[in-house]
């Protein structure tokens, strides 16, 4: 039996689609072929009995699969792909060449194929990711810091991509950051102008969290308004829980404790 | 009554959010419009939630009213004209800035504005109006506004406000006349319908003068279409007439269009209106065959209905001992949602006889339990209306059931993937022919005792009738 191979790829979309050219133009056998993705401080449980190889991120090849995946399968599917890529799944590397092993195979209506096991992994992460980002396009709080509106959120997934675009179509008058925690980056909208994305240095996120204050009169109304809306005869908290997980509350200036 | 002239805007804010929290529609869904360069503000379509209260009811816009002084005496209300609370009103400035400043900071989708009834209805609708040209105009506000028509203010009124409002409203608030008559003695049900079809004449007008823009169908419109109902649907069901006045319009009912407005539409997320329930004696059956006389006559996009809640104490309203009828409540939204996505008719799922719903089953399972000639249903071959009468399979699912097995054939497992939700849904499919597993027994008494446990023993137990379970002892394995 031959060994398994293992392509090691680095975590960002360009490395983990270097992978899947690398691994896909091995002709090693798709069935013998894994795909994992590193972790950025370098350590992962290794196995026995098979081969290691290092990805190096290449945009060329990376180019190459985006392409040939919008062109031979569907924009569609270009869209699940990215989704998945900004998931947090450990697994999400393999899933991706697998699930495109059949795509290239099927084409444009794989997506529909859930009874393909690797099909409804990608279903059940882009809606995992989806239904993240929209959660935040919900519970996301501004607070405003002269006039600049400041957020922090921390999603376990890269959405801030997903979510930059709303808010710049609504807010596209207004300056505003929304500042991802976890992952130690933060989407910019300058008043009337294009957003972008980028990776923040400890302090600045730190400098970031400090500005983001929901203590001031707009919000203290807030709260007011948030607790006179409730109908006390049909209280009920499970409900609430379910509708707003308690994760999300976090940095929700409603369910912030008042100081005193 | 006492007017409190300096109170602060918080006070402000506290009791007109108050007052306004019985009204239940907080939608922000049904019109999909991106900002313009310059303005503040979007709506999706979908609509969205921006917070949950202690109640667990969304919060997706700025509900209050604009002021809670009213010369109404309604029975039910807490701002009736006899009652002794204190009263306050919003300036349109305030509520501008308050709206501005929460939609920047992402708490709300919008506005919600409704209001008591100042000196007169046409008095209280200028300044409901007066306020939105504001926001519209002056704070260049393009997110989400619900606004409340008042009963009895005049069509003109009424006009304008659809013209700056994403979604118009009036409320229907008793389900029969008698009841409107005896609870709120002021309004009367040709004063609450009137301006009803003038909205919907109205988003009529607009759509064939915008397109999509101007407004689009509700959900039950799209599923009678679907179903091929759309015209045979009053000979079936007879909807009872709401009122000998339903109103009589002109052909052309749009004739105030504000110039610079015109790109919006006329009230283009439709109108909705609501109903309280259990306040008077109506039957469930009364209260959805109503409902669907809304939809087919009024193409409402939504019907909202309030549990009742006795807040004035008042001894000819009843005051139940087990609190609002929140579980009437939730059985009649699950109703409303099966005759606006799925098809059923009012009469299919309740008549004169069974005039109520069961308060241990949901009504599709209700339904399907009494109609088990027609099941098990093959999910390989039944088309998407009929998986959408199969209890656990909800439109998302169905429509994943539909594009999957064109792929090939379905079996049970994938279709938990699909999201079908399989403890309410294997009494009543096959797959390829096959039950989910022996011992199911296409029979009511043994499908309802199933559905009411909630511990389903059958699903564990039976899956191979020959294999029993038991909790392991460690000692099983030390022999003696």
């Amino acid at each position: 039996m031959k060994p398994i191979r293992i392509y090691r790829c680095p975590d960002t979309i360009c490395g983990i689609l270097t992978g899947i050219y690398d691994a896909g133009t091995s002709r090693y056998g798709h069935d013998y072929i894994r795909l994992e993705t590193t972790c950025p401080d370098g350590f992962s449980e290794m196995q026995l009995f098979c081969e290691y190889i290092e990805i190096a991120p290449d945009s060329k090849k990376a180019d190459i699969v985006a392409d040939s995946v919008k062109d031979k399968i569907s924009s569609a599917v270009y869209m699940n792909i990215l989704h998945l890529l900004l998931s947090s799944d450990t697994e999400k590397a393999n899933i991706a060449y697998h699930f495109l092993v059949y795509g290239f195979h099927i084409g444009e209506r794989i997506i529909h194929a859930l009874q393909i096991p690797w099909v409804k992994q990608v279903f059940e992460i882009n809606r995992a990711v989806e239904n993240e980002a929209h959660f935040f396009r919900e519970f996301l709080r501004f607070s405003n810091k002269d006039n600049i509106y400041i957020s922090v959120i921390e999603p376990k997934n890269h959405i801030v991509s997903l979510i930059m675009p709303h808010f710049a179509d609504r807010l596209n008058t207004e300056s505003f950051i929304i500042y991802d925690k976890t992952h130690m980056e933060a989407g910019m909208h300058p008043a009337s102008n294009e957003w972008y994305i980028r990776n923040l240095l400890p302090d600045e996120g730190r400098t970031l969290e400090k500005m983001y204050n929901n203590n001031d009169t707009t919000a203290s109304l807030w709260k007011t308004f948030f607790d006179a809306i409730a109908i006390k005869e049909r209280t009920n908290p499970s409900l609430q829980r379910n509708m707003c997980p308690i994760h999300f509350r976090k940095y929700m200036t409603e369910f912030k404790k008042t100081p005193n | 009554m006492i007017i409190l002239d300096n109170a602060s805007i918080n006070d402000k804010l506290k009791i007109l959010a108050d007052s306004a929290k019985y009204d239940v529609a907080c939608t922000s869904s049904g019109v999909e419009r991106k900002a313009e360069k310059g303005t503040v503000g979007a709506t999706s379509a979908f609509g969205i939630c921006h917070s949950f209260a202690a109640d667990g009811r969304c919060i997706s816009l700025l509900k209050i009213l604009y002021t809670n002084e009213c010369i109404y005496n309604c029975k039910y209300c807490i701002n009736r004209v006899t009652n002794d609370i204190p009263r306050v009103s919003f300036t349109p400035e305030e509520i501008c800035t308050l709206t501005m400043e929460f939609y920047k900071r992402n708490y709300i989708e919008g506005l919600f504005l409704s209001s008591g009834i100042l000196n007169t209805p046409d008095y209280t609708m200028e300044l409901i109006i007066q306020t939105l040209q504001m926001l519209r105009s002056q704070y260049h506000f393009g997110g989400y506004i619900h606004c409340k028509t008042i009963p009895g203010a005049s069509p003109e009124l009424v006009e304008l406000a659809g013209w700056y409002a994403d979604r118009v409203s009036i409320n229907l608030e008793l389900p029969t006349a008698d009841a409107l008559r005896h609870l709120a003695p002021n309004k009367s049900r040709s004063a609450i319908l009137k301006p009803m079809r003038q909205i919907q004449l109205g988003i009529e007008q607009s759509r064939q003068r915008l397109g999509m823009k101007g407004g689009n169908y509700s959900a039950y419109r799209y599923t009678q279409k679907r179903l091929g109902r759309q015209h045979t649907l009053s000979e079936t069901s007879q909807p009872p007439k709401l009122s000998d006045h339903d109103g009589t319009f002109s052909p052309e009912v749009l004739s105030r269009q504000p110039d610079n407005i015109t790109k919006r539409g006329f009230a283009p997320a439709g109108q909705s209106t609501q109903m309280i329930i259990g306040a008077s004696g109506e039957t469930d059956f009364e209260i959805l065959s109503v409902t669907e006389a809304l939809y087919q006559r009024f193409d409402l996009k939504r019907v909202f209905y309030s549990a009742f809640i006795n807040v004035n104490n008042d001894d000819e309203l009843p005051s139940p001992a087990g609190g609002p009828p929140l579980a009437r409540e939730h059985r009649l939204y699950q109703a409303d949602w099966l005759l606006r996505y799925y098809g059923f008719c009012a009469n299919e799922l309740l008549n004169e006889k069974r005039p109520n719903f069961n308060p241990f089953l949901d009504p599709k399972c209700d339904w399907a339990i009494g109609h088990l000639d027609k099941f098990p249903i093959e999910i390989n071959r039944a088309d998407y209306d009929t998986l959408l009468r199969v209890p656990g399979i909800g439109t998302k699912s169905a429509r994943r059931i539909i594009n999957a097995r064109r792929m090939g054939n379905l079996d049970f497992y994938s279709l938990k993937n699909m999201g079908v939700v399989m403890k309410r849904a294997v009494y009543f499919i096959t797959c390829n022919g096959k039950m989910f597993c022996t011992g199911i027994k296409i029979d009511e008494n043994f499908i309802t005792r199933q559905l009411i446990n909630k511990d389903t023993v059958l699903l564990q137990n039976t899956a191979e009738s020959n294999i029993t379970y038991k909790q392991m002892h460690l000692f099983d394995f030390i022999p003696d």
